[in-house]
């Protein structure tokens, strides 16, 4: 992999911040012309691995704002408290579609 | 009927791994009391617990959905703990009509008019996802800074109702909200006097503040004359 300046976030639920399990979503990668993209994890996650009928519900609602995420930085302040994103980091700048999936399948902790 | 009294939760306390991101002016953080329950805990001034009890108990009374509140027993300084709304997201506009609890935005607005809450932001709204898809449960949060927590100050502004500088900018009046914020301060005008100063007494107790009589004489006549308060601030929603 290349080094780039294109750089990665995780947007996480975090299921329990008391044992700090969280589930990744999708990745923010801000390319190095400064734009955003949103790759959304394989799989959304259900009510089995989240535990609640209540929580699928939320994530399967904001499913359609989190395509539309464009900024890199934060998040709407709408998307409350238990959607967090991981501090940036570096990006390989090969088509991300393959490694962003390999970490969006282990970005639970 | 009785108003209640506000719970005590003794420690020990357990902080989240995970800091969410809760805003206030105060840092709320989130803790685990030994029940297990989820509770936002925020380290506020006598002032502040006196605008949350107030608001808490008299939003009872208006119907308004405030979480639990409770004060935290673990230290000598108080703390302010408001149940934790799980799975949940802020103000959003295009979510209105997924509400289980439309009325509940009317009888917020009355509280808010009566109690001069001046910070009903974004954040203070919370929709709460339920078990039916696409429909929420709308909770009103952080009263804090509502101006009844410092009674000298409420009563200088005689009658007056807050501004409306700090709801979302879409925020907007809709079918039913009206209605619903009028029959707030029409519960509220009718009612008793004893209520209105047991409301006193138990959030001056939790709070460990001066001026009882101040604050009973103040809140009594804006109750009393919630609905032009409530009407002048739906006004100024609306001139916005």
């Amino acid at each position: 992999m290349k080094a780039s300046l294109r750089q990665l976030r995780l947007l996480q639920y975090v299921a329990d911040p008391f044992t700090g399990r969280c589930v990744s979503l999708a990745a923010l990668i801000r390319e190095a012309d400064g734009s955003t993209r949103v790759i959304l994890a394989p799989t959304t996650p259900g009510k089995e691995e989240l535990g609640s009928v209540r929580t699928a519900n939320l994530l399967a609602s904001l499913q359609r704002d989190i395509v539309e995420l464009d900024a890199f930085e934060r998040l709407p302040r709408s998307f409350g408290p238990q959607l967090i994103l991981t501090a940036p980091e570096p990006a390989p700048s090969d088509e991300p579609a393959d490694w962003v999936w390999t970490r969006l399948g282990a970005g639970a902790r | 009927m009785g108003i209640g009294a506000i719970a005590r939760v003794r420690g020990p306390f357990t902080r989240a791994e995970i800091d969410l991101e809760l805003r206030g002016a105060h840092h709320p953080y989130l803790v685990r009391d030994a029940a297990q329950r989820w509770w936002v805990r925020k380290p506020l001034p006598a002032r502040g617990i006196l605008a949350e009890s107030v608001g808490g108990l008299l939003g009872r009374l208006l119907g308004v959905e405030v979480p639990e509140l409770a004060i935290s027993g673990d230290d000598d300084r108080c703390g302010w703990l408001s149940a934790f709304v799980r799975d949940a997201h802020h103000w959003d506009r295009s979510r209105m009509g997924a509400l289980a609890n439309p009325e509940g935005l009317g009888r917020m607005l009355a509280l808010d008019a009566i109690i001069h809450n001046e910070d009903r932001n974004t954040e203070n709204f919370i929709f709460e996802s339920l078990d039916e898809p696409e429909r929420f449960w709308c909770w009103a949060i952080d009263m804090e800074s509502a101006l009844v927590g410092m009674p000298r100050a409420l009563a200088s502004k005689g009658l007056a109702a807050p501004r409306p500088h700090a709801l979302p900018a879409d925020f907007a009046i809709v079918d039913g909200m009206v209605e619903t914020a009028r029959a707030a301060a029409e519960l509220a005008r009718d009612a008793d006097d004893g209520l209105i100063r047991e409301i006193v007494d138990v959030a001056m107790d939790a709070a460990g503040t001066l001026d009882r009589e101040v604050l009973s004489e103040v809140l009594l006549a804006r109750c009393r004359h919630a609905p032009r308060i409530v009407e002048d601030y739906l006004a100024r929603i609306e001139a916005r």
